[in-house]
């Protein structure tokens, strides 16, 4: 699913407290790229993968996901888009409290009018749960998991309705340098060996080289957009069940 | 979403903040077991006051009368009669079930008796009217018993075995006693069955069958019986009377002769033995109601005057509901006829019990509203609490609508454990109060066994309080939660 952005703007407020965020920003991401969107605090990388990511409406400009014009859908064709297509990992995991890993990574199924039963759904999830690593933690409760045990369900809950898109805010930014590296190599296989696009915010350029691309933005405006040869993954693979241990 | 799924994620949301739920559906259980205790009350009590007291669906037509100084007159021409003409037109009057009319004893009459209950006779005067033989229902007179509520002096018959026990087919066609000879005060056994010997007339006859008010009997339950404790002799031995108990008394009416009043008009005298055989709400509320034609007969003979026994004394009218009464009420009026102080009596009860039942009701209202405050001040809380959360499953793939109807599904579990519990509660409070009633407070007339009166409508229309009560609250919070933007929500913008 090709990712079409162009002549896009996006400001807030009005008047002379306008501020622009975004500015006539265009590019355009092919089906199974890794792109990494770079830039300081406040240059607008976020904004953009919101908008990328159907969560944003208020901009100017256009942004076309596959043959989809994002501000020509409805409220329920945009939020079938991101139920169906698109999976999301943030920065702060945004796992819900009171469910169990399992009930986590089920959540989409609620939204998704095609879903399946709930035993198959529930199959779903402990089968991704132990893809990344996390099948001894099934009714394990977000208090009782690491960092890096919280991304990995939060990732697993991206990939439960099988999505052509990731889009990652800062995916390692509450993790220390080797579970975050750990959960890089869990995107770069399923970048490489599922053909998911990713598009992954962050402002470390370590993390930015993993990608296959990177896109520059300062202060709202694209200032450069160049491929990029990723680092070999890790030996570790995600087939092994095991995935990294590391510290709760 | 399917409900399954709704219900899932509702499950899912009350796990979560049980304690601010608990919190929310205090004022719901109190709101609604307030609604349900007052309203039960009410109708509990509307029970016993409009179908036992004043009978609002029984209204009794009079003559008009106009009040002159301190005298009561029918007018220059004389009131409109009470004839059977009149009873044909109440009863084409839309919203009335039955009429039936009735006729008082329009002489001077005289009773003893009550050797059989308290050990002796006492005299007194005898209050007395009469109403039709088929107006009195089964459950109020049983049919098996040996006399019951008829007239045994106007049996048709072509020969003996048409008529009962102790009376033979006489010359007119109409059962007659047997002749038989006793004197005053003794049996004869000549005569069989119920029948006794009439010493004067020498023949046999079946005691005249009489119903009384089942208000009788409370008035003297609840009050006589107190006050009699205390005086002396045997009267203060007089145990609580059943219904049971006093079907079957018989005592002697004198015709003709008061103690008070002296002779009647006509002159005439006759001593007849009266049996009671059951109670009646149709029945005159003090006194004995014997069948119509016994009065018809006894009132031509006795009065002086052959009309005295083809006026009625009043009619009454029996609506279909308490809804249509007051306006059958007001075409009975339009007719030239009165209403009894009785309709009038009810009227107040009715509108006095109405009124204290909607001022409970809308203290529970209030109640009701306040917890629905509440609820909304709990759900804003709650929305604000789950911003991120929220706007994580906008972000999965939850639409606007979802969202607002997963906040209002969860107001739905809300109301309706609220509203259950406060059933329960409400329920509970309603038996302890009656308990207490019944322990505590002293026999009076009318004491009901219960203050209080259900109905299935009741139990839906608190679940139905406590529903819309719990949506109100949680509309604004639905709103405002399906508006949460999901970018900002989970950039903690």
């Amino acid at each position: 699913m090709n990712i079409r952005v162009e002549g896009l703007q996006k400001s807030y407020g009005k008047g002379e407290l306008r501020t622009s965020v975004l500015e006539d920003i265009a590019f355009g991401i092919d089906p199974g790229e890794f792109v990494a969107i770079m830039g300081t605090s406040g240059s607008g990388k976020t904004t953009l993968l919101n908008i990328m990511g159907g969560l944003d409406r208020d901009y100017r400009g256009h942004v076309s996901v596959g043959p989809n014009e994002l501000a020509k859908l409805d409220e329920k064709q945009l939020a079938r888009l991101r139920n169906a297509k698109f999976g999301f990992v943030f920065q702060q995991f945004h796992l819900l409290d009171h469910l169990t890993s399992l009930e986590n990574v089920s959540i989409p199924r609620f939204f998704d009018a095609d879903a399946a039963e709930e035993s198959q759904a529930l199959a779903r999830a402990r089968e991704l749960l132990t893809t990344v690593g996390l099948g001894e933690k099934l009714d394990s409760y977000p208090s009782e998991l690491s960092g890096g045990q919280k991304q990995r369900v939060a990732i697993a809950r991206a990939l439960f309705n099988c999505p052509e898109v990731i889009f990652c805010d800062e995916p390692t930014g509450s993790l220390d340098r080797s579970t975050g590296l750990q959960i890089l190599e869990l995107f770069q296989r399923l970048n490489r060996d599922e053909g998911i696009s990713l598009i992954m915010v962050t402002h470390e350029e370590h993390i930015a080289r993993l990608a296959t691309r990177i896109i520059r933005l300062e202060d709202g405006v694209l200032v450069s957009d160049e491929a990029n040869t990723p680092k070999k993954p890790a030996a570790t693979t995600l087939e092994d069940g095991a995935g990294p241990q590391e510290e709760e | 979403m399917n409900l399954q799924k709704l219900l899932r994620l509702v499950w899912q949301s009350i796990r979560r903040s049980k304690r601010d739920f608990l919190f929310s559906s205090v004022g719901i259980i109190i709101g609604i077991s307030t609604l349900l205790f007052f309203t039960s009350l009410g109708t509990g009590i509307k029970e016993t006051v409009l179908e036992r007291v004043f009978v609002v669906r029984q209204l009794e037509v009079i003559k008009k009368t106009y009040d002159v100084g301190a005298f009561q007159s029918e007018g220059l021409f004389g009131a409109k009669k009470l004839d059977d003409s009149l009873i044909e037109k109440l009863q084409k009057v839309e919203g009335v079930r039955s009429v039936y009319p009735k006729m008082k004893l329009t002489f001077p009459t005289g009773a003893f008796g009550g050797k059989q209950l308290i050990g002796k006779d006492v005299r007194g005067e005898l209050v007395a009217d009469g109403l039709p033989a088929e107006l009195i229902t089964e459950e109020e007179v049983d049919p098996t018993l040996e006399v019951v509520f008829k007239d045994y002096e106007a049996i048709s018959c072509k020969q003996k075995s048409d008529c009962p026990t102790a009376y033979t087919c006489g010359d007119k066609g109409v059962c007659v006693g047997e002749p038989c000879e006793a004197r005053r005060g003794e049996e004869s056994e000549a005569c069989e069955g119920a029948a006794y010997c009439h010493a004067d007339r020498k023949q046999c006859m079946i005691p005249i069958p009489v119903v009384a008010s089942p208000k009788m009997l409370e008035i003297y339950n609840g009050s006589i019986h107190t006050a009699l404790s205390g005086s002396s002799g045997a009267l203060s031995k007089l145990p609580k009377l059943s219904k049971k108990a006093l079907v079957g008394f018989e005592a002697n009416a004198l015709f003709g002769r008061s103690f008070f009043l002296g002779d009647s008009a006509g002159g005439k005298q006759d001593v007849r033995r009266v049996r009671l055989v059951g109670f009646s709400d149709k029945a005159i509320d003090l006194g004995a109601t014997f069948p119509i034609g016994y009065v018809k007969r006894l009132n031509a003979i006795h009065s002086g005057r052959e009309e005295a026994g083809k006026e009625y004394h009043a009619v009454v009218v029996e609506t279909e509901s308490n809804d249509v009464t007051a306006s059958v009420a007001q075409q009975i009026e339009e007719m030239g006829f009165a209403l009894s102080d009785k309709f009038e009596n009810a009227q107040r009860a009715s509108l006095l019990i109405l009124l204290i039942t909607v001022i409970f009701n809308l203290i529970s209202a209030i109640i009701l509203a306040v917890a629905a405050v509440n609820i909304m001040h709990t759900f804003l809380m709650l929305i604000l609490e789950r911003r991120r959360e929220l706007g994580l499953l906008r972000a999965l793939g939850a639409t606007r609508a979802q969202i607002r109807m997963l906040v209002l599904s969860e107001a739905t579990a809300l109301g309706l454990i609220g509203g259950s519990l406060g059933i329960g509660v409400g329920f509970l409070a309603t038996r302890l109060v009656d308990s207490i009633f019944q322990s505590q407070v002293q026999d009076f007339p009318f004491k009901p066994e219960t203050l209080f009166g259900f109905a299935p409508w009741m139990f839906f229309m608190c679940l139905g309080a406590a529903l819309f009560f719990c949506w109100i609250g949680a509309l604004l919070p639905a709103i405002r939660a399906s508006r949460i933007d999901p970018a900002a929500a989970l950039t903690g913008r």
